[in-house]
């Protein structure tokens, strides 16, 4: 296990390395001279030295890319514009709500994904698995801003029942999180009927039931666990939709995280904050597909010896 | 030049048809295959039977609940939301047309030839995939769009961003399952040429899988359109495209929400649409699931 892990460790170095000249490479691809979008279009003269220094602007791309890895490492990625304020810090500010809003619609995800799926399977070609089935893949269909939108019309707006955005208090979080859960829901649910109906169909289940094994005990020990493995992978593939769909279910709901943060730093050109983001974010996508590969090894040691 | 082949023709056409027959026995599919030519219909024909103009305003009718006269209501320019939305297809159907094919067109070349060819070329250009698959969708929309700035085109450019890699990485994956087969063997050892092999042997193998993907595609493609008109990204205001209508409506949902229902219903439906069909599809392709 150990020796996997740093095999695969060591291979998605190569992937930081790439994302980490993207992300370099973004304010180089804007045209015209990175140091003022860097420091932003009411600096002075003094400033965009500065940062050309500070930077080293004015040398090759390849002692460019040195100094943004070093500055990187030092946790310095420059300053937001306007504020002046680190980048680091307004992100950090930012972070938390986001981490939250992941985490629980996450949570959401599974929770329901996993039990229709498995009910689904257990139950295959009846109506309950015909419901399940069609709610799913409406699930996976619906614009999550959408959805996110017409939540708030029918229980802020029509039965003032919850707060219709910002976050205060765990009421705030229940429509988002449902915006951001159900097509996750939705995916987890049609992967983990497929992969049940694959062990439940085995002959091991069989031989299970034909020397008497509780219905319980087979369904949950025999055939889920040995289902798990398309089921982890696809909760880690949801992980970066979930990203994504956080940055348009932030924007309806006024949430205070890194999406609102991403599109008012794109609409205000402040690069610096852009930059940051693109490289944290697709970090934290990576860091997502390691552990669910090492949960993957962990409950399939099939994989460990490929 | 490559010399015709008489007997090719006529063994597609008997499989087509077991293949129709497959597709039609799944509801879903086919009720995925109905709105999906009604979307197309609306693409074709939207503006011909549209009954008002898309950007006339109409102060006299403004924020109306729907009706006989507007079947969908007005907007806040008393603009006819259902001849909107027909001019609208247009635009963010388009545009999740022309990106997903773009990105089968330039994404399967490349998945067939690390395929075949393998070694370096393979290491390569697959740590690129990876990479660029590093940053999760929406948010290289995003990135790309920081770059170009909005508008219409730029979204169908971040599409083609994303897809190609994906197609690349899929098309990739089912040609080194069919790569070492007998039948490529022995077209090699017959004397064909590489194109010859990669065309006739592997693509027209890999029509199946290329077509779920490029089905899948286009509603992913048109989820991506769709969430940056909203966001503002796309199409700019008073255009009808379908994101940026819900964008305008959003001010209105407590007063006026059909300005936000329908431009929505729309989008779910073509979305749902282009999901059930790839999904027919995708059981039709895979013999373990037809049980």
């Amino acid at each position: 296990m150990a020796a996997y892990f740093l095999r695969r460790v060591l291979q998605i170095i190569p992937t930081i390395f790439g994302v980490s000249v993207l992300a370099f490479l973004f304010v180089h691809a804007i045209p015209g001279n990175p140091a003022i979008f860097l420091a932003g279009p009411n600096a002075s003269t003094a400033t965009i030295h500065a940062l050309t220094v500070q930077f080293g602007l004015d040398k090759p791309l390849v002692v460019q890319y040195w100094y943004f890895l070093v500055n990187a490492v030092h946790g310095n990625f420059g300053n937001s514009l306007g504020d002046g304020q680190p980048v680091l810090k307004i992100i950090g500010y930012h972070f938390m709500p986001t981490v939250e809003l992941a985490f629980f619609g996450l949570g959401l995800a599974i929770v329901i994904g996993v039990l229709a799926g498995i009910i689904s399977a257990v139950k295959r070609n009846s109506a309950i698995d015909y419901t399940v089935m069609t709610l799913s893949m409406m699930g996976v269909s619906f614009p999550a801003f959408w959805l996110a939108m017409m939540l708030i019309a029918i229980f802020a707006v029509h039965f003032h029942m919850l707060p219709s955005g910002g976050d205060q208090g765990w009421k705030s979080f229940i429509l988002p999180v449902i915006s951001l859960g159900t097509s996750g829901a939705a995916s987890i649910a049609r992967f983990t009927r497929q992969s049940m109906v694959t062990t439940l169909t085995s002959d091991y289940v069989r031989t299970g039931r034909a020397k008497g094994v509780r219905e319980s005990v087979l369904i949950l020990k025999h055939a889920f666990k040995n289902a798990l493995g398309p089921i982890i992978t696809i909760i880690g593939i949801q992980f970066g939709f979930l990203l994504g769909g956080a940055v348009v279910v932030e924007v309806v709901y006024a949430w205070p995280g890194i999406g609102n943060l991403l599109i008012t730093s794109v609409e205000m050109r402040n690069y610096p904050v852009i930059q940051t983001l693109l490289l944290i974010l697709a970090l934290e996508f990576i860091l997502a597909s390691l552990l669910v590969d090492v949960a993957y090894a962990l409950v399939n040691p099939r994989v460990r010896y490929d | 030049m490559t010399s015709p082949q008489p007997a090719a023709p006529q063994l597609e056409r008997r499989q087509a048809l077991v293949d129709v027959r497959l597709f039609l026995q799944r509801r879903s599919a086919v009720v995925g295959a109905v709105i999906m030519i009604v979307m197309l219909v609306l693409v074709a024909l939207g503006p011909l039977i549209a009954p008002y103009s898309p950007s006339a305003p109409d102060y006299a009718h403004i924020l109306a609940a729907p009706s006989l006269q507007h079947l969908m209501g007005t907007d806040e320019f008393g603009r006819d939301v259902f001849s909107r939305i027909l001019w609208g297809a247009r635009l963010t159907l388009a545009v999740g047309f022309i990106g997903a094919f773009a990105s089968a067109i330039l994404g399967t070349p490349v998945g067939l030839a690390t395929a075949y060819f393998g070694g370096w070329l393979d290491d390569i250009v697959m740590r690129i995939v990876d990479i660029i698959l590093s940053f999760p969708g929406i948010l290289l929309a995003i990135g790309v769009i920081a770059i170009l700035g909005p508008g219409l085109q730029n979204v169908i450019i971040t599409i083609i961003v994303f897809g190609v890699p994906m197609f690349a990485r899929i098309v990739r994956g089912s040609a080194i399952s069919i790569r070492n087969l007998e039948y490529i063997e022995a077209a090699k050892a017959g004397g064909a040429t590489n194109a010859r092999i990669l065309y006739q042997h592997m693509l027209r193998n890999l029509v199946g899988p290329i077509t779920v993907q490029l089905t899948l595609q286009m509603a992913q493609a048109i989820l991506v359109a769709s969430s940056l008109g909203f966001l503002g990204f796309g199409a700019q205001p008073p255009t009808p495209e379908w994101g940026a209508m819900l964008a305008e409506g959003r001010m209105f949902l407590t007063i006026a929400p059909w300005v936000d229902i329908f431009p929505g219903v729309c989008i779910f439906l073509a979305v749902l649409g282009f999901n059930m069909v790839g999904d027919g599809l995708n059981d039709m392709l895979d013999p373990r699931l037809r049980r």
